[in-house]
């Protein structure tokens, strides 16, 4: 099953690297974390991916250059595994928003949550 | 943490990052990386860049463009300046400009830079998911110590911590790539909106070194508009027009002006008059200006000591550049042809991102580079008869320390007054006025047997501070300063607490309400933890985890989000053992011959994923 | 010299154990700042190698993620290393440092000058008077004789012989005679 990235979200994503002028980086997601506070999600871009990580490309069918290539490295995937990546623009922090089955409910960026 | 650099110009502002190993401007959501420094005071909230500048004709007394000019400068020397953009400018202060507002308190030129400033910070944390470090901003090389002041000053206001101020041709020559050259001497001609610097620099073994620097704070494209306004009013017959046909008449004088960078005629529409400008009457107009320039690159290079054919190259920044009588001239008196290869609006807000980059001390862009700049004019003392004494010379290179001693003059005299000045000229009135240093505390002694010694050090961002120290007692005289222009700590700091005060949609009042929010789900896990496992605690571990939750709990309502996230962070860090330890705990159990699926209950897992997590290493942290 | 951070011994301006910049310490002569011999005769080029060598190890850019207390001190060790180099390549401040120990005239315009030198310069003035020109020709040509004895005494120095005691005094004739040029040509 992966993991799904909405459209709303790739779309932010492709604006963001416009504006850093980075079109051919990568978009990371991923958990950090693991005190007391649980874990949290986090986003970046990356200039290259570790030979480990896993690689998802998101993005319209018709148009292969305006696909997304996203990273999660091996342990966070773990813990992401089907996840759905939103965004919405007045959220906390990046806008991210994160619906995991795990968590039992939906996080932004930044926000703890336990499993 | 990234640091950014920030270029804070008159008509435009940038800023940009180095990513993925190279220096990037960032963008705006029309994909340009200028920001038009154009600020309009609307009711209740501000508008920054583009539709301030576009829509200044509709709105001429509430919004404001080329405050650069009047940063850090004494109003009586604005008076011309602010007639020209019709601002109206209180004249009860003296220290500082400031300008009316309809329907609100007045605002000084720092605190509309510092407007500006916020929209570049807010486009940096949005693309770098978090504040920046710090910012590198640049100042025209040949501001005094009070315009750099200024610059500062709104970079505070605009929640900015400044790196270094760096001088814009400096950063241009970093941008230009200069640095992959092994050796050479290069002049950079900067011709802004409103300012014009020209700086020679030796590149030498990765040690950019400024040699020379001269110029004008007050000349730049704006007199180009200026010029041609005047023009087009008088052909067209008409009279000076009020406030609101000014501003359009600047901005369809601006437009034609570029056109006539690649055509040969444009044409300027006013009050229904249509007069046609041709690419020789705009050359004769602004010829006056762009000569006014060529007496500061002889300057610079009489100061360096070198005549121009010992230029390698020559590089241009800024705007004004692209105007081709600007480039024609500037050939002919270096006698060679201009660099054009980098984007003239972009190359200092580039140069500034590397130096940014360089300053975090674990830059990839290079190991070894070094930039050595210059105080651009002199620091002088009265003296006895109105006259300077120059202490420290200009282009000297700077950080840069002098020493003077002086004595008293009566018996029992406690304080000795300094007055500091900057500028070139012989009497002390014509040069800028820094401020009056007054050193008190001094031993009761006779007259003349004090020995203070005052140390001056001007440091890397080309300010000025000032020491003293009485040579037999060793006290160290307090030194007083009243600068003479400028805005005091206190007044900053109102602006800083208005800044924050008046931000619904500001990006800093939502980072708190996020802050708060994290930290209060941490603390709640937190005790929720010490609950349920209070018993996994060793000794002496519960004590250092309240203290933390106590710290942070006395946080949480107040405006300090560093402390808040610091707190945090801590919080996380001094629970970490414990919550290893619980980890540890619930997979011993599991590993002990429990059902999976019911330890993957209790972790509040779903069974297939409980069965995949046995696999993985307990902590979390990577 | 002990590094204040870590303990280690010390020799240079940043400690090997745990890179902190260490204190500019009460002498910065500047020849030993510079890295250069301690002469009147000097190789400018080295004079710059010496310097830049030495930017890079302590100037600010270098120590701006680095504790407060650092920066400050590379402030100082920054500021004292571009005097250093001031000094270095001038001359006659070159020349006063060895002879003196400072760089600056003591007294504010210099030592006494010898009354028979006063006397020969109001002779000048007395032929200027008549043929005008003369005085600053003259003085042009002291001014050569004057540098060419100063760099005779410093070769003698320099390889063992003779001392460094009229060279106080010549300075302060150089910089009188200098300064009529001067006044002649404005």
């Amino acid at each position: 099953m992966a993991i799904e990235v909405s459209e709303r979200a790739v779309s932010r994503i492709k604006e963001l690297a416009m504006k850093r002028q980075t079109p051919d980086a990568f978009f990371r997601i991923g958990i950090r974390g693991g005190g007391c506070s649980g874990l949290s999600y986090f986003v970046d871009f990356a200039e290259t991916a570790d030979p480990k990580d896993k690689v998802f490309e998101f993005g319209p069918a018709d148009a292969p250059d305006a696909k997304v290539k996203v990273l999660i490295d091996r342990k966070s995937y773990l813990f992401l595994n089907g996840t759905q990546v939103d965004w919405k623009s007045e959220l906390m922090k990046t806008g991210f928003e994160f619906h995991n089955p795990l968590a039992g409910r939906t996080c932004s960026c930044g926000e703890s949550f336990s499993v | 943490m990234a640091n950014i650099g920030i270029d804070l110009g008159t008509t435009n502002s940038l800023v940009a990052v180095v990513m993925s190993g190279k220096a990037r401007c960032l963008l705006d959501e029309t994909a340009s990386p200028l920001l038009p420094s154009a600020v309009r005071y609307d009711d209740g909230s501000v508008v920054v860049g583009r539709d301030a500048r576009d829509q200044a004709a509709a709105h001429p007394a509430r919004t404001f463009t080329s405050v650069k000019r009047f940063m850090g400068r004494a109003p009586a020397d604005c008076v011309a300046d602010a007639a020209l953009f019709r601002y109206t400018m209180d004249e009860s202060e003296e220290r500082f400009v400031r300008f009316a507002v309809p329907g609100r308190a007045p605002v000084t030129p720092v605190e509309v830079s510092a407007e500006v400033l916020k929209v570049l910070r807010a486009r940096a944390i949005e693309c770098l998911f978090g504040e920046p470090g710090g910012a590198v901003i640049t100042v025209p090389a040949y501001f005094d110590d009070a315009q750099r002041q200024a610059t500062k000053d709104a970079a505070r206001i605009a929640g900015l911590e400044v790196l270094r101020l760096l001088n814009e041709p400096t950063a241009a020559a970093i941008a230009y790539g200069l640095d992959k050259r092994e050796h050479g001497v290069f002049a950079v001609y900067d011709l802004g909106g409103g300012t014009f610097d020209v700086s020679i620099l030796e590149l030498n073994d990765g040690i950019f070194q400024v040699l020379a620097t001269a110029g004008d704070t007050h000349l730049g494209g704006d007199d180009f508009d200026r010029a041609l306004g005047e023009h087009v009013l008088t052909k067209a017959g008409l009279d000076r027009r009020d406030d609101a046909d000014h501003r359009e008449l600047l901005l369809a004088v601006e437009a034609a002006k570029r056109r006539l960078s690649d055509a040969e005629e444009a044409t300027v529409t006013v009050a229904g008059a249509t007069v046609t400008v041709t690419r020789a009457d705009f050359d004769a107009l602004i010829r006056p200006t762009v000569e006014r320039t060529g007496a500061a690159c002889r300057q610079a290079l009489s100061d360096a000591k070198l005549t121009a054919d010992k230029i390698d190259a020559i590089v241009l920044v800024g705007g004004s550049t692209r105007v081709p009588l600007v480039r024609t001239y500037v050939g002919a008196l270096f006698g060679r042809a201009p660099y054009t290869d980098l984007d003239p609006d972009q190359v200092v807000a580039l140069g500034a991102a590397m130096q940014a980059d360089i300053l975090t001390g674990s830059s990839q862009l290079s190991d070894d580079l070094l930039l050595l700049d210059v105080i651009p004019l002199s620091l002088g003392l009265e003296v006895m008869g109105g006259v300077v004494e120059k202490f420290i010379p200009r282009c000297s290179t700077i950080p840069f320390s002098a020493s003077q001693s002086f004595t008293t003059h009566v018996d029992n005299q406690t304080a000795l007054d300094l007055h500091i000045v900057q500028g070139d000229r012989e009497l002390a009135r014509d040069n800028r006025s820094l401020g009056r240093f007054t050193l008190r505390g001094l031993p009761l002694l006779p007259a003349g047997i004090p020995r203070i010694r005052v140390e001056f050090l001007v440091d890397a961002d080309g300010i000025l501070t000032v020491s003293a120290k009485e040579e037999h007692t060793g006290i160290e005289s307090r030194i007083e300063v009243k600068p003479s222009y400028g805005l005091s700590d206190d007044e900053i700091e109102r602006m800083l607490e208005d800044s924050i005060d008046n931000a619904e949609t500001d990006v800093d009042v939502r980072l708190l309400i996020e802050a708060r929010v994290e930290a209060d789900g941490i603390l709640t896990a937190v005790q929720k933890a010490l609950g349920v496992d209070g018993g996994l605690l060793v000794p002496g571990e519960k004590e250092v985890i309240d203290a933390v939750v106590n710290a942070l709990t006395a946080a949480l309502p107040n405006d300090d989000r560093k402390r808040i996230a610091d707190l945090a962070h801590k919080l996380d860090e001094v629970t970490a053992p414990f919550a290893q330890r619980r980890i540890e705990r619930d997979l011993t159990l599991a590993l002990s011959g429990r059902d999976a699926g019911e330890v993957g209950k209790q972790l509040g897992l779903k069974d297939s994923v409980a069965r995949g997590t046995l696999d993985h290493t307990p902590g979390g942290k990577h | 010299m002990i590094c204040y951070s870590c303990n280690e011994a010390v020799r240079g301006p940043v400690c090997v154990g745990c890179s902190a910049l260490q204190p500019p310490g009460l002498a910065l002569d500047p020849f030993v700042l510079l890295g250069v011999p301690r002469r009147f005769h000097l190789d400018g080029a080295k004079i710059d190698e010496g310097y830049r060598s030495m930017a890079k190890r302590v100037h600010p850019d270098k120590f701006a993620a680095r504790p407060a207390v650092e920066r400050r001190m590379s402030l100082q060790w920054t500021a004292s290393l571009n005097e250093a180099r001031r000094v270095l390549k001038d001359p006659d401040k070159r020349a006063r440092l060895l002879a003196t120990g400072q760089a600056e005239p003591r007294e504010k315009g210099g030592p006494k000058l010898d009354p028979a030198f006063l006397a020969e310069i109001f002779d000048w003035r007395e032929q200027d008077e008549e043929s005008p020109g003369a005085l600053s020709d003259l003085a042009r040509v002291r001014e050569g004789d004057l540098r060419a004895e100063l760099d005779t005494i410093f070769t003698a120095w320099e390889s063992g012989a003779g001392d460094l005691t009229l060279v106080e005094d010549r300075l302060a004739r150089l910089k009188y005679v200098t300064g009529l040029v001067r006044e002649h040509v404005s």
